[in-house]
């Protein structure tokens, strides 16, 4: 595949991020609606295909306007012809039982008709409320109706509204009627597509990476990121936010989310064949599977920082980054260091900016003064955290053993060697096997603990692994550590071991990612000494000192 | 069954296996059909093709339910109101509406079945508009009965066959919720 087909292939995908299933099932059952007077569908293909556009892309302001046109003009002209009786929705009669849904329907509707504000030349429908003159081609009529359609099964009531509002033939109130489609229909898309503003990012840098393909077609890279940020933030008029480092950082990762999402959502569609040839345009089978694991990632962790505290406010400020950027935490992790130590300098700057009092001087402080950690000062917190935490999960452990819980077990998977586990887990099986009649586990679980103390002496690394995770009970002053907990709050202390595991073993894997990279010797103090200067300049632009 | 040949292909089948179950699940948002509003508008008239779903979605959902009252409201042509009065003996054979009568009668032949008669009145056949419409021979009239059973909206529809001098009918069962409905004076009918 060309870069120029992958941009193509991602743009498309994109277009499939954020829709809504529910959005994607009406618009798929409008296409299919039958036809009350033919055995076709009601609505042409080419006409549904322009619906779905402008909805997806939101480009239906002028379409409420046309659309409000013509409902007026249909009851300018039902409310004047004798034949119709007043009981009848003039709305429902026309596009409904008759089906007004083609440029033919639409010329016999209107052929014949002379008012003083109407006229069908049998070219243009021209309308002249107020003076203001509008004319409808009946080419569009097909497009309207199907719009017209997707309307009424959002929002509700509203062929009665448009009889009543639009009665009097008047500009003032076709344009409100169309102002009001407009407020509806925006409000019914809030949570039926994506954030346009995040929709307007995404395009940004889709164009943009569309420009640079011909030089890199490696895919998105840290480099890729970084570069981006150097051209956009200094040019960036349209405030989009992409001034802030952190901001780039952030949609970059979203972007490769989304795209990775839109396109197994096209795959799903499309059928798209797994295997191993990417050349050929097949999904590799563990991109499909990471996508779908990751996709669940916005695991909420600041419970963690309450009662009882597993982790402190800064400590859950330093991980929550990494655990909130999805597949990108692989495929980018010099980025997420960046956006971490430079992003902090550079809320510094943006504050010391805003604060005038003290003007330019104290921008050239926070300039001056540099940025607080180097990369490995930071990595070296998070090892530090890793430890940190490892000591919490060595507490809970000592809680599981002296209540005597079955979540011993499972908490001593967190915590134990692999060999010192599978000792444990033996003297489990012969405890099972102690039982008459193999009976059930909780039987076995009590006679695990009964035997602990003899068992302890027999296995001298047990015993000093549960004397370590003792002392780290002991030593943990935070709430909910002080004292042992009940039996009955032990739920919460349970999930809070499992969600710790869990993004323990996520920031294991970004700090065995990164490490390599930025590691303690002549490469990795370049790495961080180039980044020092590409923002300490980037900021100096920026800031205009 | 066959052994997977290495373990990238049973990862690919796991993979397969994994996605098909997801989208299965999914099935009922995308794959079927949500009932709109063409469709409860053909549904009203008589035509519709996925009339269970339709009925089960106006029995369920409040904005279909409103939906289907605001099409009913304007497009029938001749209403039965609920009537007030009280009959407290015997079953009810005679419902009238604003322009016609619905007559119910148990068959002679088989004392489980039960004929309709819609008789529309001269009045309303003189109608401009409705005249008009009833005059088309192939026109189907359909009968829209609605009403609350302890609070619970219920709907039926009875489709008779094309009016020929005025009158149409048809035979349904003596346990027809149908009829049932029909005999409940608190129950509104429309013609469409």
């Amino acid at each position: 595949m060309t870069a120029h087909q992958q941009g193509l292939n991602d743009s498309s995908a994109l277009a499939l991020h954020g829709v809504s299933d529910e959005l994607l099932g009406m618009l798929t059952a409008l296409r299919e609606t039958p036809s009350m007077l033919t055995p076709n569908d009601k609505f042409a293909p080419s006409d549904m295909n322009d619906l779905s556009q402008a909805i997806i892309c939101r480009n239906y302001g002028h379409s409420c306007l046309r659309l409000s046109y013509l409902l007026a003009a249909v009851i300018l002209v039902a409310n004047g012809s004798d034949n119709n009786s007043k009981r009848q929705s003039p709305l429902l009669q026309v596009f409904w039982f008759d089906e007004m849904v083609n440029a033919k329907r639409f010329r016999e509707f209107f052929a014949d008709i002379e008012l003083a504000n109407l006229v069908f030349d049998g070219s243009f429908l021209k309308l002249s409320f107020d003076g203001e003159a509008f004319d409808i081609s009946p080419t569009q009529v097909g497009y309207l109706s199907a719009f017209l359609e997707f309307l009424v099964n959002i929002i509700p009531g509203v062929l009665a509204k448009a009889e009543q509002q639009l009665a009097d033939s008047s500009v003032k109130s076709v344009k409100q009627f169309a102002t009001d489609l407009q407020a509806s229909l925006y409000h019914f898309l809030k949570s039926h597509l994506s954030e346009a503003q995040d929709m307007r990012r995404f395009r940004f840098i889709s164009t943009w990476l569309d420009e640079q393909s011909a030089a890199d077609s490696g895919g998105i890279t840290d480099g890729t990121v970084l570069r981006f940020w150097q051209q956009v933030a200094i040019a960036d008029e349209d405030g989009l936010g992409f001034k802030r480092f952190r901001t780039v950082a952030e949609n970059f990762s979203s972007y490769v989310q989304a795209v990775a999402i839109g396109q197994s959502k096209k795959a799903l569609n499309y059928c798209v064949s797994i295997g191993y040839e990417v050349e050929s345009g097949e999904l590799s089978p563990e991109h499909l599977e990471h996508i779908i694991s990751d996709n669940d990632d916005g695991l909420d962790i600041q419970w963690l920082g309450g009662n009882p505290k597993f982790l402190s406010k800064q400590q859950l400020a330093l991980i929550t980054p990494i655990l909130h950027v999805g597949i990108a935490r692989d495929k980018l992790p010099l980025t997420l260091l960046r956006a971490s130590i430079f992003g902090d300098w550079q809320a510094q700057l943006i504050q010391a900016t805003r604060n005038k009092g003290k003007g330019k001087n104290s921008v050239i402080d926070k300039l001056q003064q540099g940025c607080e950690l180097d990369y490995q000062q930071y990595l070296a917190n998070l090892s530090k955290l890793l430890n940190d935490a490892q000591k919490v999960q060595a507490a809970l452990l000592h809680i599981f053993v002296s209540l005597e819980q079955g979540e011993f077990f499972s908490q001593a998977a967190f915590v134990f060697e692999q060999a010192v586990l599978e000792q444990v887990q033996q003297q489990l099986e012969a405890c099972h096997g102690q039982i008459e009649g193999h009976g059930m586990y909780e039987l076995a679980i009590e006679q695990f603990f009964k035997q602990l103390a003899a068992f302890k002496l027999q296995n001298r690394v047990v015993n000093e692994q549960l004397a370590i995770a003792q002392k780290a009970f002991a030593t943990n002053n935070r709430v909910g550590f002080k004292d042992m907990p009940l039996v009955d709050d032990l739920p919460i202390y349970r999930f809070g071991g499992e969600t710790l595991a869990h993004c323990l073993a996520i920031i294991t894997s970004f700090l065995q990612k990164t490490q390599p990279i930025v590691a303690d010797n002549q490469i990795g103090n370049d790495i961080f000494a180039a980044d020092l200067a590409i923002f300490n300049a980037m900021f100096n632009k920026l800031y205009e000192v | 069954m066959k052994e997977p040949s290495n373990a990238k292909s049973s990862l690919s089948e796991q993979v397969f296996v994994a996605l098909q179950a997801k989208k299965a699940l999914r099935q009922p948002l995308t794959n079927t059909k949500p009932v709109m509003f063409a469709d409860i508008v053909a549904y009203v008239m008589g035509k519709s093709e996925n009339a269970d779903d339709v009925h089960q979605a106006i029995n369920s959902d409040l904005s279909k339910r409103y939906i289907y009252k605001e099409v009913l409201n304007q497009s029938r042509f001749a209403v039965g109101l609920r009537e007030a009065h009280a009959k407290s003996t015997g079953e009810i054979e005679l419902r009238r509406g604003q322009g016609f009568t619905i007559k119910l009668k148990t068959s002679r032949a088989n004392a489980q079945q039960c004929y309709v008669i819609l008789v529309l009145d001269e009045t309303l056949l003189d109608g401009n508009k409705t005249s008009q419409l009833l005059s088309d021979t192939d026109k189907s009239i359909v009968l829209h009965i609605c009403g609350e059973f302890n609070h619970e909206h219920r709907h039926q529809r009875l489709q008779f066959p094309p009016l020929f001098d005025g009158k149409s009918q048809l035979m349904i069962t003596a346990d027809d919720e149908r009829l049932l409905m029909l005999k409940d004076i608190n129950n509104e009918l429309s013609l469409c």
